[in-house]
């Protein structure tokens, strides 16, 4: 049954990869310059431009250069090749760990958020009108309206010119200097794994990781307060208090389990976001990421990394969205599986 | 909901109807006045709602309100730090000290920055290239209202040369007033901050009501006919929505960009244009949403029964039912245009000079140089804190108006004793 229905979404995925491949050959197809331009330079003898148009089939119709294009795509990530990096774009864009990084502080994030922002909506519910339910209402409202960028901003401005990182003296193995940005300091990055390598790891990691969920731990605890509360007034829930159960087995049994269903539905939902900031994210502290290549290569006018680029970006809003469905069918015995 | 009711403009009513007052004791409200006394009830709201038409008003103003032009490069003068906290008072005349650019240096020990002659004899201090410290002359300069200083155009088309307020000097004198300060090149970032509110202010409304004339359009066609016309068109924006649109935004501007140069405001619809096409979907399913719900409801159906066309019941009872959702869904996607569209002038991909923005004022503390930037220069930052404000702001009025407009949220509030 539920083999079946993640079967029947994940071919429910091929119009929108078909678009998103469309998208992408079209913006590879319209934008000036070719890769015959990029081979052998503008002042190439016609000649050769002609057997080089022959051989990558440039004057091939626009079906069947597409065709040609998402074959190579789907069995060899062939992007093309990038001239600026001198080696294939998919390689370019993912290479180095960097798509390591991209996965690592995206999760973290989303983690982070929800193991944070689900007890703090469950209090809040519960004590409706309290000071600190008042206090949390404010900070996530905060928490939404300052977006990650700024956040990012602000805090290095804190960090640099107000903190000052870089005058607190510390010495302790590898760790010469407190430095903001990237995920090392410049004298841990070659030096071997230990506990102050770690350690420069966290301090690099952490900030990146709670800007990046800051917007989303405050959506979370919104929404998870106001299903909650919409489950405690349900009358199974007056039955569940009636029948003599403790408030503990009532909360968190009866109407956690039923108030965080929405939440699961929204998932889908928050992971562009997620993803968008995190791309700002990587510009801002310098991370070596993904996003990071794809920035710079848009600089560079180095497209085919740009283009595998929107193909990964793609990518993973897709299967996110696949995994927040198969997550809602198994804790919503109520969903359908038609 | 009698539409020459709805439109009385305040509560002051023309004397046709002071009959029902004196029958009934009491005195009935229209549904907009009921919704105006339960938004007035939301401080933060009201606050929001004010936030937005003070900035508003001196966007519109803003060559007027600003004592230099945003455009004019004040070279002698760049990285001033800001002179609104260096405003001096002689009696009540305010003034300010002249400038006096010098180069900074830094001892490390110490930890102080200031121009280099400055530091004593057995300090050791260090050339800070990029960075200058400001001396105050001695020589006093009067702030001035309503004073002569650079010329503009009012509105794009009133040449004058008046500015509320300023020092009346000559470009290249020392006695110059930059309120934010200037930038790398001394440009005011007073001026820039009030011009890029300006540019950014228009975008948002624009990309929404684009992207509310096209959701409205297929969310309405979708709700209204149902069938296989819904089926395509749901398919269609759940497919945007599953778009990676920040990385396809900054794609397609960038190629936009390599096509060579482009006029201002060829880009400026450029970006509004872009916006607009990864905002139309969601605002298409809640309008898609409405229509489903008030295709059946009775008065529909009554009208259906007299007769009315399609287009009439879409005009004359579906659209004015769901007017105040619209403007509630409007207020709060404001925040996401601006901050998108800030995100995009950030990283260079969207409103180009001359024309400036939010983001494009932070675009310079973009890549290398960023920290020394920041560390160094960190009025800089102060669009950032305008694109706070005016999301807060929104986000205020958004949820303030929703709460209005939505009379269940408010008989919950009353129910809770509020």
């Amino acid at each position: 049954m539920l083999l079946g229905y993640i079967f029947r979404r994940i071919l429910y995925m091929l119009p929108i990869l078909i678009v998103v491949t469309l998208i992408i050959f079209l913006l590879t197809y319209l934008q000036p310059g070719d890769v015959v331009d990029a081979m052998c330079g503008l002042s190439c003898p016609q000649e050769i431009r002609e057997r080089l148009r022959e051989v990558y089939g440039l004057d091939d119709p626009f079906v069947v250069q597409y065709l040609r294009w998402v074959k190579g795509v789907f069995t060899e990530l062939d992007f093309g090749y990038s001239p600026i990096r001198k080696m294939p774009a998919w390689e370019a864009l993912v290479g180095e760990g960097r798509w390591g990084y991209t996965l690592l502080l995206v999760l973290t994030a989303m983690f982070v958020s929800w193991a944070v922002a689900i007890p703090i909506g469950i209090y809040s519910a519960t004590h409706k009108y309290s000071p600190a339910d008042h206090a949390f209402t404010f900070l996530g409202f905060l928490g939404i309206s300052v977006p990650n960028f700024i956040l990012g901003l602000f805090f290095i401005w804190l960090m640099v010119a107000i903190v000052k990182v870089g005058q607190i003296p510390v010495q302790f193995g590898c760790i010469t200097q407190l430095t903001v940005g990237e995920f090392f300091s410049p004298s841990c990055r070659d030096a071997p794994w230990g506990i102050s390598k770690f350690l420069d790891f966290l301090w690099h990691f952490l900030p990146p990781v709670l800007i990046l969920s800051a917007a989303n731990t405050a959506a979370v605890i919104r929404y998870m307060r106001g299903s909650l509360l919409d489950v405690l007034k349900m009358d199974y829930i007056q039955t569940a208090r009636a029948k003599g159960l403790s408030e503990r087995v009532v909360i968190y049994k009866h109407a956690v389990r039923n108030a965080i269903n929405p939440l699961i539905s929204m998932l889908g939902f928050w992971i562009p976001y997620m993803l968008e900031g995190a791309l700002v994210i990587a510009i801002i502290f310098n991370l070596p990421q993904i996003e990071k290549t794809f920035i710079e290569s848009l600089e560079n006018r180095d497209y085919a990394v740009v283009m595998s680029g929107l193909f990964v970006f793609s990518l993973i809003l897709m299967i996110g969205n696949l995994i927040a469905d198969i997550l809602l069918a198994i804790s919503d015995p109520k969903i359908r599986y038609e | 909901m009698g539409n020459a009711k709805t439109t009385a403009p305040t509560r002051v009513e023309p004397p046709k109807p002071p009959a029902p007052e004196e029958e009934l004791g009491y005195r009935p409200l229209s549904q907009r006045q009921l919704i105006w006394r339960r938004f007035r009830r939301h401080k933060l709201g009201l606050l929001g709602g004010i936030t937005i038409l003070f900035l508003l008003l001196i966007f519109l103003f803003a060559e007027f309100i600003s004592p230099n032009n945003y455009w004019v490069l004040y070279k002698d003068y760049p990285y001033v730090p800001p002179m609104i906290t260096q405003i001096h008072f002689d009696g009540l005349r305010p003034y300010v000290h002249g400038l006096a650019k010098r180069q900074a240096c830094i001892d490390l020990d110490l930890n102080i920055i200031q121009y280099c002659r400055d530091f004593p004899p057995d300090a050791n201090p260090r050339r800070l290239p990029g960075v200058y410290v400001y001396k105050e002359t001695d020589q006093k300069y009067y702030l001035k209202f309503f004073v002569r200083g650079p010329e503009y155009k009012l509105f794009g088309f009133i040449p004058t040369n008046i500015h509320l307020i300023g020092t009346g000097e000559p470009m290249r004198s020392p006695g110059q007033f930059f309120p934010f300060g200037t930038d790398k090149q001394g440009r005011d970032l007073f001026a820039m901050v009030l011009f890029g509110g300006r540019v950014t202010l228009a975008i948002a409304p624009l990309v929404i009501l684009i992207s509310f004339l096209v959701g409205m359009f297929l969310g309405g066609l979708s709700g209204y006919l149902g069938g296989a016309v819904d089926t395509f068109l749901q398919r269609l924006a759940e497919i945007v929505m599953s778009l990676p649109r920040l990385a396809l935004l900054l794609a397609i501007s960038g190629i936009v960009s390599s096509l060579g140069l482009i006029p201002p405001m060829v880009r400026f619809w450029t970006i509004v244009g872009l916006l607009s096409m990864v905002s139309w979907a969601p605002i298409a399913r809640v309008i898609r949403g409405q229509f489903l719900a008030l295709r059946e409801s009775e008065y529909t159906q009554a009208a259906r029964a007299l007769g009315a066309g399609n287009l009439r019941i879409i005009f004359r009872h579906i659209l004015p039912n769901i007017m105040s959702y619209l403007v509630v869904a409007a207020t709060l996607a404001v925040p996401d245009i601006i901050i998108l569209e800030s995100i995009l002038s950030f990283l260079g991909y969207g409103i180009q000079h001359p024309l400036t923005s939010w983001g494009m004022l932070l675009n310079s503390l973009v890549g290398e140089g960023f920290q020394f930037e920041v560390q160094y220069h960190s009025w800089l930052l102060i669009p950032a804190a305008f694109i706070v404000i005016t999301v807060l702001a929104f986000n205020f009025l958004g949820d303030a108006l929703r709460d209005a407009v939505d009379p269940y949220t408010v008989a919950e509030v009353k129910e809770e004793g509020h």
